[in-house]
């Protein structure tokens, strides 16, 4: 009898000692990150490029104005169908092609300022949306490339016209798409495994 | 780690073809063509300054480019000739992708190439490995001065890779069977420079010729250990964990760990340079495939893949070219491209060597990619995920620990293209991670713009506010009793400042006293 209870009593022992470990290691539930208001949410999957093409006055705007419903998802060029997926993913839409009437999607270009031409008017300085232009009065301006968005917003206030979207230069990363080629095996001689 | 045994490989396999096609002959000089298009740019994907122009006669071994920054090194002509341009050229290491590049027409083309030592017109005051050129060989091509100056932890342990493991490359075993001991020179050269502990030479177990040429040269300190044919044996975290059972993980770096690797054809560039200041303008390419004459060829850099293809007798009916080797090579644009420091083999694929591949089918769970990954990843889990577009699975589950080794391709028997699915979608994820990194950027800063326009604003006002107010002040203080009221004021605290200023002086000439008395 007393054999049997010593039995049940290590097994319940068991039982609790198992039990207080289980409930040490099973992940506490992390309290989950305040939800960001709507227009921040849409902001944060625009391309910020500031354009200014979606016909506001830069990312943020467009993303207020479509968390109103006053803007459909469809009007950012940059961003383009990718970008469109991404916003109805977000809002539970329907993805929809891209409006042209806003402009056409093609890849991001980058500015370059023809130093030789520059009058240094400081116009471009005043159009670029998030200064990547340097330069000063009556000095020669460049653009610093690493900051450009490729908005094109400098090319029109240049009055010698000296601006131009060009291909971005070296750091594209490479894509490489090779498949591993079927080499002619031996007759008979499949590979053995290691 | 020296009296171990070398630990054993986690999977890999053992390709059928793997010596059949190398070639055993001498290494053949490969002559010029009629323009060099020299490669500018270094593996960190940054380009060396030009120091020439259009027009100029340049010597061979001649300083062409300067180094740019830390990751690029200087460049040299290959041969003497004249300079026609500088501009863009498809790349043969990149899969024809174009990349700047330095034309030269060459001043005696058809003649075999020869490596130069430095021009003496450019010796610079201190010579480096950086002034003579010398980038990775082993197909990474990265610049070798950046792996030995300024490496934290120190490196104990240095490993000399000539285990060349791929299916028919075989440049490698060219140069240790023939230049054994301008390798070793390398190696000596590089063992004082990190202070290593260690020092092990891995050859393939399928090069004889190549073991035998270094045992007779081999001094003591260099361990030689003798690798089987394993696919990806060769590969250098692998080999790093076999010959010291250190486990690496894909997010550090084998310097982290104290253990550095080289590859044997860097290595004896590397001793070339030391032995004889030669700059690095060439490289041994394994031409195989579809040509009548293969064999191993030391092509001078920029030199057009058609211009090899000629020499080494391309058969008709050529179905591609590939450069590199099978497993993880890449089918060339164009033949127009140009060898660099990247290129380790060009191939020319035709039906017999290459059939087509057959269509995929679905998976079968049969499991042989897991049992062949070196990584030990489940690709087929990976494959899954990916093709329900759980990216995040993917990547919890391994992805971006995945060599892209193209063994578990190999296997599959329903030709899942296992290895350039996760290829593809490492880079389209890197791509959207550095999009995403830009944009954030761009946010700050069109924000910063907007706050600094703003307070612009708000100080100009601010500015403005206050002249108006001083022009007020002026006109209605200018009654004399306030103005001399004014003065009053001053002048009483200029007297209370004054009187301030020498009670601290003299407590402070008071204080040093003190102690004396
Ligand atoms: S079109 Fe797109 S990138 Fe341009 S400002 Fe509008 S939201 Fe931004
Ligand atoms: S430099 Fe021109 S194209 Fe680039 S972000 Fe500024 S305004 Fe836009
Ligand atoms: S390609 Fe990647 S998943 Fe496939 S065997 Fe190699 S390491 Fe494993
Ligand atoms: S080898 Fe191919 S078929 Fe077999 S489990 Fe892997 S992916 Fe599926």
């Amino acid at each position: 009898m007393s054999g049997l209870l010593l039995i049940a009593l290590i097994l319940l022992g068991l039982a609790l000692l198992l039990g207080a470990r289980q409930l040490k290691t099973r992940p506490r539930p992390q309290p989950t990150p305040p939800e960001l208001p709507l227009a921040e949410q849409i902001d944060a999957v625009l391309p910020q490029t500031q354009c200014t093409q979606c016909g506001y006055k830069g990312c943020r705007p467009y993303a207020e104005a479509i968390a109103k419903g006053e803007a459909d998802i469809n009007q950012c060029p940059p961003g383009g169908d990718e970008g469109i997926a991404k916003l109805a993913a977000l809002l539970g839409r329907d993805p929809k092609p891209l409006d042209t009437s806003h402009g056409e999607h093609k890849p991001k270009r980058l500015a370059l300022i023809d130093e030789s031409v520059c009058i240094g008017c400081t116009l471009c300085i005043q159009a670029c949306p998030v200064d990547a232009i340097l330069g000063s009065a009556k000095h020669m301006h460049t653009v610093i490339r690493s900051e450009c968005t490729g908005c094109e917003l400098c090319v029109a206030p240049c009055p010698v016209d000296c601006i131009s979207m060009v291909d971005p230069d070296a750091p594209v990363k490479i894509r490489r798409r090779y498949p591993v080629f079927p080499i002619k095996i031996q007759a008979g001689s499949r590979p053995d495994r290691a | 780690m020296v009296n171990r045994p070398p630990y054993r490989m986690a999977a890999g396999i053992r390709l059928a073809d793997n010596t059949a096609q190398a070639h055993r002959g001498p290494i053949i000089t490969a002559t010029l063509p009629t323009c060099l298009h020299v490669p500018l740019q270094t593996a960190l994907s940054e380009t060396a300054r030009s120091c020439v122009v259009p027009g100029q006669q340049v010597q061979a071994g001649q300083k062409i480019a300067d180094a740019s920054g830390p990751n690029t090194v200087a460049i040299h002509a290959p041969a003497a000739g004249t300079v026609l341009s500088i501009g863009k050229q498809a790349l043969a290491e990149l899969a024809g992708q174009p990349g700047w590049c330095i034309t030269i027409e060459v001043a005696n083309p058809s003649s075999p190439y020869q490596a130069t030592p430095l021009a003496a017109s450019d010796k610079p005051d201190h010579l480096s490995l950086q002034t003579l050129g010398l980038v990775g060989l082993g197909g990474g091509g990265l610049p070798c001065h950046l792996r030995l100056h300024g490496v934290t932890p120190p490196i104990k342990t240095l490993i000399i890779n000539g285990v060349e493991c791929e299916p028919w490359l075989s440049c490698d075993d060219s140069l240790m069977r023939e230049h054994a001991d301008e390798i070793v020179a390398g190696i000596r050269w590089l063992q004082t420079q990190l202070d290593t502990e260690h020092t092990t030479l891995a050859i393939g177990q399928d090069k004889p010729a190549a073991q035998a040429a270094f045992k007779a040269v081999l001094p003591a300190g260099i361990q030689l250990v003798s690798i089987p044919p394993l696919y990806p044996a060769g590969e250098d975290r692998q080999l790093a964990y076999r010959l010291t059972g250190q486990e690496i993980p894909a997010s550090q770096s084998l310097e982290s760990f104290g253990i550095q690797s080289f590859n044997v054809a860097t290595v004896h560039a590397i001793g070339c340079a030391i032995l004889r200041a030669e700059t690095l303008t060439s490289r041994i390419v394994t031409i195989a495939g579809n040509v009548a004459r293969p064999g191993n060829y030391r092509v001078a850099f920029g030199t057009p893949v058609s211009h090899l293809l000629q020499l080494a007798g391309e058969q008709p009916h050529s179905t591609g070219y590939l450069v590199g080797n099978p497993m993880t090579g890449e089918t060339l644009a164009t033949t127009d491209a140009v060898i660099g420091a990247g290129a380790q083999a060009l191939i020319a694929m035709n039906q017999t060597l290459f059939p087509t591949t057959e269509p995929t089918r679905d998976c079968i769970r049969c499991g042989e990619c897991a049992e062949v990954c070196p990584i030990r990843l489940q690709p087929m889990q990976l494959w899954h995920s990916l093709n329900q577009q759980a990216i995040d699975q993917a990547q919890t589950d391994g992805l971006f620990d995945c060599i892209e080794c193209g063994a578990c391709s190999y296997v599959c028997p329903s030709r899942i293209p296992l290895a350039s699915t996760f290829r593809v979608t490492k880079q389209e994820i890197v791509q959207a991670t550095e999009a995403q990194q830009a944009a954030d950027k761009a946010r700050q800063r069109h924000e910063f713009r907007q706050f600094r326009l703003e307070r612009d604003k708000q100080e100009k006002a601010e500015r403005l506010a206050a002249k108006a107010a001083a022009k007020h002040e002026v006109a209605t203080a200018s009654s004399d009793p306030a103005d001399a009221e004014r003065a009053a004021k001053i002048k009483a605290a200029m007297e209370r400042a004054a009187a301030k200023r020498a009670a601290a002086q003299a407590a402070a000439t008071d204080k040093p006293a003190e102690p004396k008395s």
